[in-house]
Protein backbone atom coordinates (compact mmCIF):
# COMPACT_ATOMS: atom_id res chain seq x y z
CA UNK A 1 0.00 0.00 0.00
CA UNK A 2 1.47 3.57 -0.26
CA UNK A 3 0.12 7.02 1.02
CA UNK A 4 -1.19 8.08 -2.29
CA UNK A 5 -4.53 9.70 -2.39
CA UNK A 6 -6.94 10.18 -5.16
CA UNK A 7 -8.18 13.26 -6.47
CA UNK A 8 -11.34 14.07 -3.92
CA UNK A 9 -13.65 14.85 -6.85
CA UNK A 10 -13.01 11.22 -8.27
CA UNK A 11 -13.63 9.74 -4.96
CA UNK A 12 -16.68 11.91 -4.80
CA UNK A 13 -17.91 10.62 -8.29
CA UNK A 14 -16.64 7.15 -7.34
CA UNK A 15 -18.85 7.19 -4.58
CA UNK A 16 -21.92 7.77 -6.34
CA UNK A 17 -20.68 4.85 -8.59
CA UNK A 18 -20.96 2.52 -6.47
CA UNK A 19 -23.72 3.46 -4.79
CA UNK A 20 -25.72 2.22 -7.81
CA UNK A 21 -23.41 -0.69 -8.56
CA UNK A 22 -25.52 -2.86 -6.48
CA UNK A 23 -29.13 -1.70 -7.19
CA UNK A 24 -31.04 -3.37 -10.06
CA UNK A 25 -30.46 -0.93 -13.38
CA UNK A 26 -32.10 -0.96 -16.97
CA UNK A 27 -31.62 -4.91 -17.57
CA UNK A 28 -30.00 -6.70 -14.72
CA UNK A 29 -30.80 -7.17 -11.18
CA UNK A 30 -28.19 -6.41 -8.30
CA UNK A 31 -26.72 -9.40 -8.09
CA UNK A 32 -26.27 -9.63 -11.39
CA UNK A 33 -24.57 -6.37 -11.44
CA UNK A 34 -22.08 -7.30 -8.44
CA UNK A 35 -21.72 -10.68 -10.24
CA UNK A 36 -20.00 -9.02 -13.11
CA UNK A 37 -18.37 -6.75 -10.96
CA UNK A 38 -17.09 -9.86 -9.12
CA UNK A 39 -15.65 -11.39 -12.97
CA UNK A 40 -14.41 -7.95 -13.46
CA UNK A 41 -11.72 -8.56 -10.54
CA UNK A 42 -11.27 -12.23 -11.38
CA UNK A 43 -10.11 -10.96 -15.20
CA UNK A 44 -6.37 -10.83 -16.13
CA UNK A 45 -4.96 -11.04 -19.57
CA UNK A 46 -4.27 -14.90 -20.03
CA UNK A 47 -0.98 -16.12 -21.51
CA UNK A 48 -0.53 -17.09 -25.08
CA UNK A 49 -1.15 -20.85 -23.83
CA UNK A 50 -4.25 -20.24 -22.14
CA UNK A 51 -6.58 -18.86 -24.59
CA UNK A 52 -10.19 -17.99 -23.18
CA UNK A 53 -12.90 -20.35 -24.53
CA UNK A 54 -15.11 -19.34 -27.16
CA UNK A 55 -18.21 -17.46 -26.24
CA UNK A 56 -20.25 -19.98 -28.23
CA UNK A 57 -18.64 -22.86 -26.82
CA UNK A 58 -19.86 -21.70 -23.02
CA UNK A 59 -23.08 -23.02 -21.21
CA UNK A 60 -26.37 -20.41 -20.83
CA UNK A 61 -27.36 -23.17 -18.00
CA UNK A 62 -26.97 -22.50 -14.58
CA UNK A 63 -24.36 -23.48 -12.70
CA UNK A 64 -24.50 -22.12 -9.37
CA UNK A 65 -23.42 -19.22 -9.49
CA UNK A 66 -25.52 -15.64 -10.45
CA UNK A 67 -24.19 -15.81 -14.12
CA UNK A 68 -24.10 -18.66 -16.45
CA UNK A 69 -20.16 -19.86 -18.01
CA UNK A 70 -21.37 -17.49 -20.89
CA UNK A 71 -22.35 -14.59 -19.22
CA UNK A 72 -18.66 -14.78 -16.87
CA UNK A 73 -17.19 -15.28 -20.35
CA UNK A 74 -18.79 -12.25 -21.96
CA UNK A 75 -17.83 -10.27 -18.87
CA UNK A 76 -13.89 -10.95 -19.00
CA UNK A 77 -13.35 -10.69 -22.87
CA UNK A 78 -14.97 -7.15 -22.05
CA UNK A 79 -12.60 -6.68 -19.23
CA UNK A 80 -9.49 -7.95 -20.62
CA UNK A 81 -9.99 -8.26 -24.58
CA UNK A 82 -12.70 -5.77 -25.96
CA UNK A 83 -10.30 -5.12 -29.09
CA UNK A 84 -11.49 -8.60 -30.31
CA UNK A 85 -15.12 -7.91 -30.30
CA UNK A 86 -15.82 -8.30 -33.76
CA UNK A 87 -19.17 -7.15 -35.01
CA UNK A 88 -20.24 -10.15 -36.20
CA UNK A 89 -19.54 -11.72 -32.44
CA UNK A 90 -21.58 -8.55 -31.00
CA UNK A 91 -24.67 -9.35 -33.62
CA UNK A 92 -24.14 -12.89 -31.81
CA UNK A 93 -24.53 -11.35 -28.02
CA UNK A 94 -27.20 -9.31 -28.90
CA UNK A 95 -29.16 -11.62 -30.24
CA UNK A 96 -28.96 -13.66 -27.45
CA UNK A 97 -29.16 -10.85 -24.24
CA UNK A 98 -30.46 -8.19 -25.94
CA UNK A 99 -28.78 -4.36 -27.24
CA UNK A 100 -29.78 -3.56 -23.82
CA UNK A 101 -28.37 -5.90 -21.91
CA UNK A 102 -25.23 -5.70 -23.45
CA UNK A 103 -24.38 -2.07 -23.53
CA UNK A 104 -24.85 -2.50 -19.41
CA UNK A 105 -23.20 -5.32 -19.18
CA UNK A 106 -20.17 -3.44 -20.91
CA UNK A 107 -21.10 0.24 -18.97
CA UNK A 108 -20.55 -1.91 -15.84
CA UNK A 109 -17.42 -3.33 -16.85
CA UNK A 110 -16.18 0.40 -18.05
CA UNK A 111 -17.25 2.23 -14.16
CA UNK A 112 -15.53 -0.83 -12.35
CA UNK A 113 -12.31 -1.11 -14.56
CA UNK A 114 -11.76 2.81 -14.21
CA UNK A 115 -12.26 2.93 -10.24
CA UNK A 116 -10.32 -0.37 -9.68
CA UNK A 117 -7.48 0.31 -12.31
CA UNK A 118 -6.85 3.49 -10.83
CA UNK A 119 -6.30 2.19 -7.50
CA UNK A 120 -4.19 -0.88 -8.37
CA UNK A 121 -2.35 1.93 -9.96
CA UNK A 122 -1.63 3.91 -7.27
CA UNK A 123 -1.21 0.76 -4.77
CA UNK A 124 -4.05 1.25 -3.18
CA UNK A 125 -6.54 -1.38 -1.65
CA UNK A 126 -9.92 -2.08 -3.67
CA UNK A 127 -12.61 -1.23 -2.30
CA UNK A 128 -14.87 -3.25 -0.95
CA UNK A 129 -17.97 -4.09 -3.40
CA UNK A 130 -21.34 -2.98 -2.35
CA UNK A 131 -23.75 -5.49 -1.48
CA UNK A 132 -26.47 -6.06 -4.03
CA UNK A 133 -29.87 -5.03 -3.29
CA UNK A 134 -33.39 -6.64 -3.86
CA UNK A 135 -35.58 -5.35 -6.74
CA UNK A 136 -36.00 -5.70 -10.34
CA UNK A 137 -34.80 -4.33 -13.67
CA UNK A 138 -36.90 -1.40 -14.58
CA UNK A 139 -36.27 -2.56 -18.57
CA UNK A 140 -36.95 1.20 -19.70
CA UNK A 141 -34.92 2.07 -23.26
CA UNK A 142 -33.30 5.63 -23.39
CA UNK A 143 -34.74 7.21 -26.29
CA UNK A 144 -33.12 8.90 -28.97
CA UNK A 145 -31.15 5.52 -29.69
CA UNK A 146 -30.18 5.15 -33.65
CA UNK A 147 -27.72 3.37 -35.77
CA UNK A 148 -25.08 5.59 -36.28
CA UNK A 149 -22.74 2.91 -38.05
CA UNK A 150 -21.20 0.69 -34.60
CA UNK A 151 -21.92 -2.21 -33.03
CA UNK A 152 -25.15 -1.19 -31.53
CA UNK A 153 -27.70 1.84 -31.30
CA UNK A 154 -26.52 4.97 -29.15
CA UNK A 155 -27.77 8.34 -29.66
CA UNK A 156 -28.33 9.85 -32.91
CA UNK A 157 -26.74 13.80 -31.93
CA UNK A 158 -23.45 13.43 -30.66
CA UNK A 159 -22.03 16.44 -28.89
CA UNK A 160 -18.49 15.79 -29.13
CA UNK A 161 -16.22 12.63 -29.99
CA UNK A 162 -18.34 9.39 -30.81
CA UNK A 163 -17.15 7.86 -27.40
CA UNK A 164 -18.89 10.23 -25.90
CA UNK A 165 -22.45 8.29 -26.91
CA UNK A 166 -20.54 4.94 -27.49
CA UNK A 167 -22.69 3.38 -24.50
CA UNK A 168 -25.39 5.69 -24.28
CA UNK A 169 -28.00 2.55 -24.84
CA UNK A 170 -26.70 2.08 -20.90
CA UNK A 171 -28.67 4.96 -20.20
CA UNK A 172 -28.14 6.60 -16.20
CA UNK A 173 -24.87 3.72 -16.04
CA UNK A 174 -23.34 5.42 -19.08
CA UNK A 175 -24.23 8.77 -17.53
CA UNK A 176 -22.47 7.88 -14.34
CA UNK A 177 -19.78 6.25 -16.30
CA UNK A 178 -19.18 9.63 -17.98
CA UNK A 179 -19.09 11.45 -15.23
CA UNK A 180 -15.66 9.33 -14.32
CA UNK A 181 -14.83 10.22 -17.33
CA UNK A 182 -15.50 14.21 -16.66
CA UNK A 183 -13.54 13.55 -13.07
CA UNK A 184 -10.26 11.61 -14.30
CA UNK A 185 -9.45 13.18 -17.72
CA UNK A 186 -11.86 15.80 -19.69
CA UNK A 187 -12.64 17.96 -16.96
CA UNK A 188 -13.78 21.70 -18.82
CA UNK A 189 -10.80 21.77 -20.46
CA UNK A 190 -11.21 18.97 -23.22
CA UNK A 191 -11.11 21.12 -26.22
CA UNK A 192 -8.20 22.73 -25.05
CA UNK A 193 -4.77 21.43 -25.61
CA UNK A 194 -2.92 23.90 -23.47
CA UNK A 195 -3.72 22.86 -19.78
CA UNK A 196 -2.26 25.29 -17.35
CA UNK A 197 -3.84 24.16 -13.95
CA UNK A 198 -3.02 20.34 -13.65
CA UNK A 199 -0.34 18.36 -12.54
CA UNK A 200 0.48 17.01 -16.21
CA UNK A 201 0.47 18.79 -19.23
CA UNK A 202 -1.49 17.91 -21.77
CA UNK A 203 1.12 16.15 -23.68
CA UNK A 204 2.10 13.85 -20.75
CA UNK A 205 -2.03 13.74 -20.01
CA UNK A 206 -2.38 12.37 -24.27
CA UNK A 207 0.77 10.13 -23.83
CA UNK A 208 -0.51 7.95 -20.81
CA UNK A 209 -3.66 7.97 -23.23
CA UNK A 210 -2.19 7.16 -26.60
CA UNK A 211 0.74 4.55 -24.91
CA UNK A 212 -2.46 2.76 -22.73
CA UNK A 213 -4.65 2.62 -25.85
CA UNK A 214 -1.85 1.00 -28.00
CA UNK A 215 -2.00 -1.70 -25.33
CA UNK A 216 -5.23 -2.44 -25.48
CA UNK A 217 -4.76 -2.16 -28.98
CA UNK A 218 -7.32 0.14 -29.52
CA UNK A 219 -7.73 1.53 -32.50
CA UNK A 220 -10.62 3.91 -32.16
CA UNK B 1 -3.76 12.87 -32.48
CA UNK B 2 -4.41 14.64 -29.02
CA UNK B 3 -0.83 14.36 -28.74
CA UNK B 4 0.32 15.76 -31.76
CA UNK B 5 -2.29 18.82 -31.71
CA UNK B 6 -1.40 19.36 -27.63
CA UNK B 7 2.75 19.43 -28.24
CA UNK B 8 2.11 21.40 -31.39
CA UNK B 9 0.10 24.07 -28.82
CA UNK B 10 2.70 23.66 -26.81
CA UNK B 11 5.42 24.38 -29.38
CA UNK B 12 7.31 21.00 -28.90
CA UNK B 13 7.01 18.54 -31.66
CA UNK B 14 6.23 15.09 -29.97
CA UNK B 15 7.77 12.12 -31.52
CA UNK B 16 4.16 9.92 -31.95
CA UNK B 17 6.18 6.34 -32.25
CA UNK B 18 6.25 6.90 -28.37
CA UNK B 19 2.75 5.42 -28.61
CA UNK B 20 3.91 2.23 -29.56
CA UNK B 21 6.70 2.12 -27.19
CA UNK B 22 9.46 2.94 -30.14
CA UNK B 23 10.70 6.43 -29.05
CA UNK B 24 10.85 8.81 -26.59
CA UNK B 25 7.58 11.54 -26.89
CA UNK B 26 9.78 14.83 -26.25
CA UNK B 27 7.57 15.77 -23.64
CA UNK B 28 9.13 15.99 -19.78
CA UNK B 29 9.46 12.67 -18.44
CA UNK B 30 8.03 10.99 -21.48
CA UNK B 31 9.92 7.45 -20.60
CA UNK B 32 8.28 7.94 -16.83
CA UNK B 33 4.94 8.07 -18.17
CA UNK B 34 5.43 5.37 -20.53
CA UNK B 35 6.85 3.08 -17.93
CA UNK B 36 4.51 3.77 -15.00
CA UNK B 37 1.05 3.17 -18.11
CA UNK B 38 2.64 -0.20 -19.13
CA UNK B 39 3.60 -1.11 -15.87
CA UNK B 40 -0.19 -0.07 -14.46
CA UNK B 41 -1.38 -2.30 -17.54
CA UNK B 42 0.26 -5.08 -16.36
CA UNK B 43 -0.03 -5.02 -12.77
CA UNK B 44 2.43 -6.61 -12.15
CA UNK B 45 5.61 -6.95 -9.90
CA UNK B 46 7.35 -3.60 -12.21
CA UNK B 47 4.41 -1.24 -10.48
CA UNK B 48 5.75 -0.09 -7.42
CA UNK B 49 9.22 1.06 -9.17
CA UNK B 50 7.66 2.57 -11.69
CA UNK B 51 5.55 4.98 -9.38
CA UNK B 52 7.99 5.26 -6.86
CA UNK B 53 10.37 6.29 -9.92
CA UNK B 54 7.93 8.86 -11.71
CA UNK B 55 6.85 9.80 -8.42
CA UNK B 56 10.53 10.87 -7.65
CA UNK B 57 9.96 12.72 -11.07
CA UNK B 58 7.23 14.71 -10.96
CA UNK B 59 5.61 14.45 -7.26
CA UNK B 60 2.39 13.05 -5.96
CA UNK B 61 -0.44 15.10 -7.97
CA UNK B 62 1.18 14.32 -11.09
CA UNK B 63 1.15 10.79 -9.89
CA UNK B 64 -2.35 10.66 -9.29
CA UNK B 65 -3.35 11.96 -12.31
CA UNK B 66 -1.29 10.01 -14.59
CA UNK B 67 -2.99 6.88 -12.27
CA UNK B 68 -6.41 8.30 -12.98
CA UNK B 69 -5.41 8.62 -16.73
CA UNK B 70 -4.31 4.98 -17.56
CA UNK B 71 -7.57 3.53 -15.58
CA UNK B 72 -10.00 6.01 -17.50
CA UNK B 73 -8.58 5.25 -20.80
CA UNK B 74 -8.47 1.55 -20.18
CA UNK B 75 -12.04 2.10 -19.55
CA UNK B 76 -12.55 4.19 -22.27
CA UNK B 77 -10.89 1.50 -24.48
CA UNK B 78 -13.49 -0.91 -23.25
CA UNK B 79 -16.69 1.65 -24.07
CA UNK B 80 -15.19 2.13 -27.67
CA UNK B 81 -14.60 -1.61 -28.45
CA UNK B 82 -17.59 -3.18 -27.41
CA UNK B 83 -19.71 -0.69 -28.88
CA UNK B 84 -17.94 -0.58 -32.14
CA UNK B 85 -18.57 3.72 -32.17
CA UNK B 86 -16.93 5.13 -36.34
CA UNK B 87 -13.94 7.26 -36.12
CA UNK B 88 -14.81 10.42 -35.65
CA UNK B 89 -15.29 12.60 -38.77
CA UNK B 90 -12.70 15.10 -37.79
CA UNK B 91 -10.18 12.04 -37.24
CA UNK B 92 -9.90 10.08 -40.70
CA UNK B 93 -8.02 12.44 -42.26
CA UNK B 94 -5.02 12.90 -39.36
CA UNK B 95 -5.49 8.76 -39.14
CA UNK B 96 -4.47 8.12 -41.89
CA UNK B 97 -1.50 9.72 -41.85
CA UNK B 98 0.18 7.74 -38.58
CA UNK B 99 -1.94 4.50 -38.74
CA UNK B 100 0.49 2.94 -41.28
CA UNK B 101 3.69 4.91 -39.97
CA UNK B 102 3.05 3.24 -36.53
CA UNK B 103 1.70 -0.13 -37.25
CA UNK B 104 -1.54 0.68 -35.68
CA UNK B 105 -3.52 -1.17 -38.50
CA UNK B 106 -2.06 -4.81 -37.49
CA UNK B 107 -4.64 -4.06 -34.36
CA UNK B 108 -7.47 -6.19 -34.21
CA UNK B 109 -9.93 -3.78 -33.56
CA UNK B 110 -9.03 -1.85 -36.57
CA UNK B 111 -11.29 -4.20 -38.49
CA UNK B 112 -14.07 -3.51 -36.06
CA UNK B 113 -13.53 0.07 -36.07
CA UNK B 114 -16.32 1.63 -38.69
CA UNK B 115 -14.98 4.48 -40.62
CA UNK B 116 -11.54 2.88 -41.25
Amino acid sequence: MTDLRPNPFVVEVADSVWAELGRPGAQWTGAERIAMAEVVRQSAPRPLWDRAPALADLSREGDGHVLSPYLRGLVERVTVEPSSLSADEVVAIVAEIGDAAYAELASVVAQVVAVDHQAAALGLALRDLPPAEPGQPHRRRPEGMADVGGHIPMTEVSDGPNVRRSLSLAGADHDRWMMLVFAMYSGHQFNEMVWADRALTRPQVELLAARTSALNECFY
Amino acid sequence: MLLGLSSDAADTEADLHAVVGEADAGVAHANLLSAFAEAAWRRDHTLPSARVALREAVGDAAVVEAAQTVAIFRSLNIAADTSGIPLDEGWRGFAGDFVADLGLDRFRSAANTPGY
